[in-house]
């Protein structure tokens, strides 16, 4: 076992404005090893992207607040760093490929001026001006872009070269963690692919572990080692890839997250969407957050949360696990 | 771009034609006829009438608008009926000093109101940026002609340094300068705050901090330019206001500019005048807009791409 | 994520006005803005019972430019008029040209700005052209023209500040039209089979509401400040008629001596703007919440 790259624990955000308060993130737990790909899925809402925005203290200075909890990233907790320190870990240690990669850059300067903005602010060799912008050229090409595109604006890009741009930004210091939100949602199904695959073998050459948040189980299958399954601001359940797409034991969400996928390969009549909407997060949730749309639904399920039970490392949330196999529970 | 420049200023003709078919048409309708006032005290009918017949006053409306159109062109327009000089010559004489003050007021207008919403907007919520939403609210609401006034009792009367009235020396100019740009300035640091709260909050914004890129950097290589987009736009056109308020600072501080002389000619009904001199500031604001939007070109290359297309 | 819900729903509908009311009561600086404005409203109405007219007219004799006592509140000017009485009649004026221009300009504006707006091509081109024209004259400088060449009575002053109003609120109506109109809402009411009249009457107008209505407020206070100019430069409300402008116009030269005659009515006239302003700056944000995350 290699050393834990990362360590969530016990994460909690809140949004707070005006009108209400939203609670995005209840209690995540989760840990990563170097060179591991984490994949994250969950429907819009359930707390993905601010899990990803807290890893890099991002969230919105005056409305998010992270409330409870430790990141640890090689062992040092994140949210006790100085804002200085952190800017010399964002883009160098940590970076982030946004959503949408249409608003993700800036539109006022050439993409080549905003890939070398990256590499000179982590310029820790001391390269010179031509050696940067040799760097430039060089991500450039590495994301599939001619070089001779630098002096280019955004506008004159396609979504999909966009976002390779944003990936020559994220990747082009060479970063140890990459937090992939939802890449490829906004492009193309064609460009998808194309993106995905580049953004695997670039992860397999730098050797970068990563974290991919998608609500696509199709691109999990195909990427991740691992997976955690997130429902309302919980990861509710985690395992291998194999725990999560050929165990039967699975959360009572995580089926319902199966049912509603079309199978090419049985004959099904219909689909089986999961009933009812996802909690009000402006309100505490007592019990399972799963509770109120859960088909095996207990008395205890909505006044208790359950604890996670652990199975080899395949992690459940449910009342219906904890009791047979429970063998380490943690909160 | 110069295609553009080009393009942009023939334009503006029809646009001159317009103003000046507005301003004529209004201004026909001015009761009593150059005679009239020119035959002075007294006037017998057939002097009257024969000045208006030297002065081509008593044909139709159309031939008499095509003529002064024609002087348009040549940049003659007409004699003032008080001082019987050209008024192109009488405006030329005082535009400098409505254009001196006009620009620096919308340098001061511009600074004010930038910086003083920049920060307020990086400081969203603190003291500064309660107190300056709350001063701007002040001022916004008061008119140039009175803050005027107060800066003449409260500064220029207790301290000689400042002219009471007047630009004879620079220092003239302080006091119209600051009436005009405070009024101005408010609107546009509440409208900057805003943009600028916005850009704040943009994805490009995020991503460059995600970059490492610490806050002073992120706001002035990223927010600032892009925030600045409506903000200059919002400059250009507030030039207009700056001409409109020059008309009555030059009043009260009694600058004899451009301004000032449109009053003294509305009063006396000297309809050339008049006529000579709104169609010149409007000119004027042309040509400014027209330059604030090759700045903008400058700033935002996806406009500088639809322009040179 | 979660943040993304703020944004207006289409069809406008109860809940959501009064959700925006909600908000403006909670605003205490507009709420405050609004009981001052209302205050305004109440002294123009009742000036006469204050105090009477005759009062803001009358000359009392041996009393030029007293400073302001017990007698003479706000003193009195240099043809010996009660300026209190002045002031407080002063306010019909502001009050009247405040309301009533803003109401005729936002009527007009939101016919020529709804028409181009909504059906577009050479329509619109021809307004828009058109307007450009009047956008092009600086600051009150129509105005100006306007009651130069027909004078400057009460029902002309009130055409020229309209008609001076009209080209910047027209196309303020015109793009939040535009914006509305291209919204994907629309679109899917047209599919539905809606009728452009209903289309119009259940979702541009309640959508477009909002900002023209903060628009006219805006504009209201601007009214009331250029009324005062007009009147300053001697080519607004006639002497001796007591309207603000005109009593700082009069006091330029007695302000070395007597100050009260500046500071008071341009207090009043501040007070006044700034109460309208206040309220439509209370408006603009319960329209519009998101500024305030």
């Amino acid at each position: 076992m290699s050393e834990k790259l990362l360590e969530i624990k016990n994460l909690h955000v809140m949004y707070h404005t005006d009108l209400e308060d939203v609670y995005a993130v209840n209690g995540v737990n989760l840990s990563m090893k170097t060179g591991e790909t984490l994949g994250l899925v969950g429907e819009t809402g359930a707390g993905k992207t601010t899990l990803a925005l807290s890893i890099l203290r991002l969230l919105p200075d005056r409305t998010g607040r992270i409330t409870e909890g430790e990141i640890l990233y090689n062992g040092e907790n994140l949210l006790e760093k100085d804002k200085h320190t952190m800017a010399t870990i964002r883009g160098k240690e940590i970076s982030m490929i946004f959503q949408d990669p249409m608003t993700a850059l800036n539109p006022t300067q050439t993409v080549g001026q905003q890939i070398y903005e990256a590499l000179m602010l982590h310029n820790n060799a001391n390269l010179s001006k031509k050696e940067l912008w040799e760097r430039v050229d060089s991500c450039l090409e590495m994301v599939g872009i001619p070089a001779a595109r630098r002096k280019e604006y955004p506008h004159q890009f396609s979504g999909g070269m966009k976002q390779r741009v944003v990936i020559a930004i994220a990747l082009c210091c060479e970063p140890k963690l990459l937090l992939a939100d939802e890449p490829t949602t906004a492009l193309d199904v064609t460009i998808q692919a194309q993106v995905l695959m580049m953004m695997k073998n670039l992860r397999d050459r730098l050797g970068t572990s990563m974290i991919l948040i998608t609500h696509d189980l199709g691109v999990v299958a195909q990427v991740c080692d691992n997976v955690g399954v997130m429902y309302a601001g919980e990861v509710i359940e985690y395992g291998t890839l194999q725990d999560i797409f050929k165990s039967d034991k699975h959360h009572p969400y995580t089926e319902g997250l199966f049912g509603s996928i079309p199978k090419l390969d049985e004959e099904t009549e219909r689909l089986a969407p999961i009933d009812g909407l996802m909690p009000d997060p402006t309100q505490k949730i007592v019990g399972c957050s799963f509770a109120p749309r859960c088909p095996y639904a207990m008395d205890r399920c909505h006044t208790e949360k359950p604890g996670s039970c652990n199975d080899n490392g395949h992690q459940i949330k449910c009342f219906r696990y904890t009791d047979e196999t429970a063998m380490e529970v943690s909160s | 771009m110069w295609k553009f420049i080009g393009k942009r200023i023939l334009l503006m003709i029809p646009i001159i034609i317009g103003v000046s078919l507005l301003v004529f048409t209004i201004l026909y309708f001015t009761p009593g006829s150059p005679g009239e006032i020119l035959a002075g005290a007294n006037p017998q009918k057939e002097v009257v009438d024969q000045i208006n017949h030297e002065l081509g006053f008593d044909r139709p409306y159309h031939v008499r608008f095509f003529e002064f159109l024609k002087g348009v062109v040549q940049l003659d327009f007409g004699d003032s009926y008080t001082s019987r000089q050209p008024v192109i010559g009488e405006i030329l004489s005082r535009f400098p000093r409505t254009l001196t003050l006009a620009f620096c007021s919308m340098i001061v207008t511009a600074i004010l109101g930038i910086s003083i919403g920049i920060l307020s907007a990086v400081k969203q919520y603190s003291f500064i940026d309660y107190a300056s939403t709350v001063v701007s609210m002040f001022f916004s609401s008061m008119p140039s002609f009175w803050i005027g006034m107060m800066l003449l009792l409260l500064i220029a009367m207790n301290n000689p340094w400042f002219p009471i009235n007047g630009v004879k020396t620079w220092r003239g100019y302080i006091l119209p300068v600051i009436a005009i740009s405070l009024c101005n300035a408010a609107p546009l640091m509440r409208l900057t705050r805003s943009t600028m709260l916005e850009t704040i909050r943009s994805d490009y914004v995020r991503t460059a901090k995600a970059k490492g890129a610490l806050e002073k950097r992120v706001i002035w290589k990223h927010a600032f330019k892009n925030a600045l987009l409506p903000v200059v736009t919002n400059i250009g056109n507030n030039f207009r206001a700056l001409l409109g308020g020059s008309v009555i600072t030059e009043t009260v501080f009694v600058i004899p500019g451009v301004g000032s002389y449109v009053v003294e000619a509305i009063r006396n009904k000297n309809v050339p005048s008049v006529m000579g001199a709104t169609l010149f500031l409007s000119v004027t604001f042309l040509v400014v807009i027209l330059a604030v939007d090759v700045l903008y070109a400058y700033i935002d290359p996806r406009i500088k791409a639809k322009y040179t297309k | 994520m979660a943040k993304h819900k703020v944004k207006a729903t289409a069809g406008g509908g109860q809940s959501q006005t009064k959700e925006i009311i909600r908000r403006f009561k909670k605003n205490r600086s507009a709420m405050v803005g609004l009981a001052v404005f209302l205050i305004i409203c109440l002294i123009a109405i009742f000036a006469d019972v204050i105090t009477p007219y005759s009062n803001a007219i009358d000359q009392i004799k041996g009393a030029r430019l007293e400073a302001p006592s017990s007698e003479h509140w706000f003193g009195t000017d240099h043809l010996a008029r009660d300026m209190f009485a002045r002031v407080i009649h002063g306010s019909r004026y502001s009050v009247v040209f405040a309301l009533v221009v803003s109401a005729c300009a936002l009527v007009i504006s939101v016919v020529l700005g709804g028409v181009a707006g909504y059906y577009g091509g050479w329509v619109d081109n021809l307004i828009m052209r058109i307007l450009d024209i009047f956008m092009c004259i600086p600051g009150d400088l129509l105005a100006l023209c306007i009651v130069a060449a027909f004078g400057s009575s009460l029902p002309n002053l009130l055409v020229a500040l309209i008609i001076g109003r009209v080209p910047a609120t027209v196309r303020i109506v015109r793009a939040t039209i535009l914006g509305i109109s291209s919204a994907d809402y629309i679109e899917a009411a047209q599919c539905h089979g809606a009728k452009d009249a209903r289309i119009i009457a259940k979702y541009i107008i309640p959508n477009a509401m909002g900002p023209i209505i903060v628009d006219a407020t805006v504009n209201a206070s601007r009214i009331i400040i250029s009324v005062a100019s007009l009147s300053f430069l001697g080519l607004g409300i006639q002497a001796p008629a007591p309207e603000w402008g005109n009593l700082l116009a009069s006091a330029r030269e007695y302000m070395r001596t007597c100050p009260w005659l500046v500071y008071l009515p341009g207090l009043a006239l501040v007070i006044t703007s700034l109460s309208i302003n206040m309220v439509g700056d209370g408006l603009r944000d319960a329209l519009d919440p998101k500024i305030r995350d």
